[in-house]
């Protein structure tokens, strides 16, 4: 493995940041840290970068461990949050300078620094300081400049979001086509879960200091390994509902046949029944469908392609509890359904998109 | 990948803390042996009685002797009294600068900061020539007044802080959220009221710490009293009279504590208030605009024109003196006073521009490398640096020279071979003014984002290599404004070095004292014209350079 970290943990005075994670990191692959603010992705970021030093746990390099290392020696390349490119020294010195701490002669410099800035599209601008460039130029350059030296391992901490949403886009683009030309170990630190499922190869979520799941983004969004991620990635329905026999719930009256299951649970233990809204199927002016609970339309909004339909389980008899249901309807099979709010229309569950996770 | 053969080993890391710990050794090693040793001798002298034992025999002397307490109650009524008027009139200054459409604001402001570049004693002087026994009003109306005293400390004093409260005060009154006025304007509040409910609360902190710096400056000032307190003994003279006139250096070094005390209570309690006086600006705030009002506007420019004139008159009083002949009896016009031939002529000049510009090459390079340790290295010994650093803010000059006099003035101390040169006045004058030089440091090296060090080290910089290439080329322009600093302070201070100069290492600054103290007020006012001149001089040549790289958010005047 390329580089593994094992039992990593990291405490600040009593809160455990990172709490004993281990992950394993292909070479060339890039791994995105997903997460809510606090979450530790950046302190476990730091970690691997030498910025921090661990409590306990080892990071290792192609198996050897870097705790003895410091952040200069490491050899990883780092682009920050905040452009941090030396305001006193022109796009070419701040590409420069990691090679001139490397002691490289001053003609290789001026080639690798030509050929950085070319593959960033910056060759024209090298005359210039960071303050006349453009938020979107900054990190450009800030990319440019941790590559120089052909680092081992890329870390970036969020290093869109200080940008607007048109760069951040584009910009997205260009790392993951530059990463993927170089054939470099990437770890990027983001809290946007469309950045981390569109740029990476594996998504870790995290909460708390420690990893809530580590998978494909396809895989973090179709199968959440927990109701944490459930809940963090995309929209999801939760909805208390109790453990029946043979893999069904009960919801409110009805029973209802579920496919995933995150845990085993007692007879009658209360369960969380997570549907997305995208999921749930609505059938107007039928009753007795399989995996159906009756609702009854609370609220309709408008969205352009899609109408965004609040349901309200139960028929208004005591059936129930008045869980709220969040459905997605397209603009098309709205016209035909012709919804209008206080209606009452059975809602389908399908079983393989329902997923149970522990109360 | 060839991996391990590119990675130094750990051998390379343990240099790097030896160059950490060997920064912080360099400057924790000055401030003990030129703040901590001086403050330990002075209160281990204070505690020495006659027979050589320890006992409270020195402090007891004092508190029995009803003319010596009298100087305790003297120091706090004159403080306190001008630290009042003081703050009142730097409000109305600076609020007539940041809220009002007045006219001519960069001079007016010009003006109220010309007592920084002159010698505390100038004011006393000046006041002296204006309204002393041969001042220019008594000869002018065959009037008697009494100026010595409680009256010309105070009066001279007020002048002499005022630069420092309206800097204070303009800093709070400079920002203010737009919003906040026009939601107490909507809701029906009068001028007033909103002065009362809104200005005065916003820039409450501002003022409690102008009040305390003020007092500070009030109360550890020697040379106004020196020159116009008469008979009205404070502690800062008595240090010197008992210590200069009498030879009790027990009972100085008593008075130094008792002025200690109140210096220092003072300067923690500034700390305390200046710490909370952040995040009074939101990031949603609309800088307020300033809208024309005649008879507002009027009002503030009569109080600014007053306190300008007042300033004017009693600087211009003493540039007038020095070329007046024999004052007050013949005023004809002549340079024959910048012939100085008494006390050295103009030796005591040339040492201060010397020591002055030694002061401020060590000063900047002590305050940086304090500054530089204590942000960038993170270790438990850094807070006891760091408050080694601003210590010398509650040191009253009197104490901290009265100090070197008793921790270095001994052959057996190795600091005893530089005792009574250049080098020691300027590290006196450096250590005296560490504190303010420190935060100008720190504040500047706080605006440096902590990323900048981060990128460097992910690079591969070492810590000696970021200092060089980044954070140092980002910071010029606040070494130079440092620099500048200390020479000012170096060129005007008197305090600290009264006890440190000597016959053949005289400065400009005790000059003026000693020729007016002989009656040469004219040579005494010629003198402190010279210091002002390069004071100015040096300000401007500086204020132009950094011009001319266009640096234009550093102030030279702090």
């Amino acid at each position: 493995m390329f580089l593994r970290l094992r039992n990593v943990t990291k405490r600040f005075g009593t809160v455990k940041a990172v709490d004993s994670v281990s992950l394993d990191i292909e070479e060339g692959e890039l791994v995105c840290f997903l997460g809510p603010s606090g979450c530790g992705k950046t302190t476990l970021l730091r970690l691997v970068a030498g910025l921090e030093e661990a409590d306990s746990g080892q990071v290792l390099l192609t198996g050897e461990d870097l705790v003895r290392t410091a952040e200069r020696d490491r050899n990883f390349g780092m682009v920050f949050q905040s452009y941090s490119l030396f305001p006193n020294m022109s796009v070419a010195k701040n590409v420069a300078y990691g090679l001139e701490c490397r002691k490289w002669k001053r003609d290789d410099v001026g080639d690798r620094v030509g050929e950085m800035l070319e593959l960033v599209h910056l060759e024209d601008q090298q005359a210039k300081y960071p303050s006349q460039l453009s938020g979107g130029q900054q990190q450009r350059v800030a990319l440019a400049r941790a590559l120089a030296p052909m680092p081992y391992v890329l870390l970036l901490d969020e290093p869109l979001s200080a940008l607007d949403a048109k760069v951040r886009a584009s910009l997205r683009g260009e790392i993951r086509k530059l990463q993927q030309r170089l054939g470099i170990t990437t770890i990027m630190v983001t809290h946007d879960q469309e950045e981390a499922l569109t740029i990476a190869d594996r998504v870790v979520v995290m909460n708390e200091g420690i990893i809530e799941q580590i998978g494909p983004p396809t895989e973090i969004y179709g199968d959440p390994a927990t109701a944490f991620v459930a809940d963090f990635i995309g929209t999801m329905n939760f909805l208390d509902a109790q453990a029946g026999a043979g893999g069904t719930v009960r919801l409110g009256g009805t029973e209802i046949h579920c496919a995933n299951w995150r845990l085993q649970p007692r007879p009658d233990e209360p369960v969380r029944l997570a549907i997305r809204p995208e999921d749930v199927r609505l059938l107007s002016g039928e009753n007795d469908v399989p995996n159906s609970v009756t609702a009854q339309v609370d609220w309709i909004e408008f969205l352009g392609s899609t109408y965004r339909i609040d349901l309200l389980l139960g028929d208004g008899q005591g059936q129930g509890k008045g869980q709220k249901l969040k459905t997605e309807l397209s603009a098309n099979a709205m016209r035909e359904m012709n919804l209008s709010k206080g209606m009452q229309l059975p809602a389908i569950l399908p079983a393989k998109l329902l997923w149970v996770y522990a109360a | 990948m060839a991996v391990t053969a590119a990675r130094a080993g750990p051998g390379v890391r343990i240099s790097e803390r030896h160059i950490k710990a060997a920064f912080i050794l360099l400057a924790a090693i000055p401030l003990l042996i030129f703040v901590l040793y001086p403050l330990w001798a002075i209160l281990k002298k204070s505690f020495i009685i006659d027979d050589g034992t320890w006992g409270l025999g020195n402090y007891v002397h004092y508190f029995t002797d009803p003319k010596l307490v009298t100087t305790i109650n003297n120091s706090f009524a004159v403080s306190i009294s001008t630290t009042l008027v003081t703050i009142v009139l730097a409000y109305a200054f600076a609020y007539a600068m940041h809220r009002s459409a007045i006219p001519l604001k960069k001079l007016w402001m010009l003006i109220a900061m010309l007592p920084l570049f002159a010698p505390s004693l100038v004011q006393a002087l000046g006041f002296q020539l204006m309204l002393g026994r041969n001042g220019l009003v008594n000869r002018s109306f065959g009037t008697e007044f009494d100026i010595y005293g409680f009256w010309g400390i105070f009066l001279a004093n007020t002048l002499y802080a005022l630069p420092h409260a309206i800097l204070m005060l303009s800093a709070a009154l400079a920002v203010a959220d737009a919003r906040l006025y026009e939601s107490a304007r909507m809701l029906g509040g009068s001028s007033w009221r909103i002065f009362w409910t809104v200005t005065l609360p916003a820039t409450r902190y501002g003022v409690m710490s102008a009040v305390f710096v003020v007092f500070t400056i009030v109360i550890t000032d020697f040379g106004n009293p020196m020159v116009i307190g008469g008979d009205y003994s404070v502690l800062a003279t008595e240090i010197y009279n008992q210590v200069s006139g009498q030879a009790n250096f027990r009972l100085g070094a008593v008075i130094g504590m008792i002025l200690l005390i109140p210096a220092a209570v003072a300067v923690i309690v500034e700390r305390q208030v200046s710490r909370r006086q952040t995040a009074a600006i939101t990031e949603g705030s609309v800088p307020l605009t300033i809208k024309p009002n005649r008879r507002f506007d009027t009002a503030m420019l009569v109080c600014v024109v007053l306190v300008c004139s007042a300033i004017v008159l009693i600087i211009g009083i003493v540039i007038f003196a020095s070329f007046v002949r024999l004052w007050p009896y013949n005023m004809s016009l002549t340079f024959s006073n910048y012939d100085v031939d008494v006390q050295g002529g103009y030796g005591p000049l040339w040492t201060s521009i010397w020591m002055s510009s030694l002061a401020a090459v060590i000063g900047v390079v002590m305050v940086i490398i304090s500054a530089y340790v204590i942000q960038k290295i993170a270790n438990p010994f850094t807070r006891f640096l760091y408050f080694l650093s601003i210590l010398p803010a509650a040191v009253p000059g009197m104490v901290l020279g009265l100090g070197y006099i008793f921790a270095f003035n001994d052959p057996a101390n190795p600091i005893y071979l530089i005792y009574g040169s250049v080098l020691m006045l300027a590290i006196n004058t450096v250590y005296h003014y560490h504190a303010q030089g420190f935060l100008i440091a720190t504040t500047s090296l706080k605006q440096i984002s902590s990323t900048f060090d981060e990128a460097s080290a992910m690079l591969g910089g070492s810590f000696l290599h970021t200092m060089r290439k980044i954070t140092l080329p980002i910071i010029w322009p606040t070494l130079i404004s440092l620099g500048v600093f200390f020479f000012m302070r170096a060129m005007v201070t008197l305090a600290a070095v009264i006890f440190l100069v000597t016959p053949g290492n005289n400065l400009a600054a005790v000059s003026v004292l000693l020729l007016d103290d002989a009656g040469e007020t004219t040579q005494a006012a010629a003198f402190s014209t010279l210091i002002m001149a390069v004071v100015l001089g040096v300000l401007l040549v500086f204020q132009g350079l950094l011009r001319l790289f266009g640096i234009r958010n550093v102030s030279l005047i702090s």
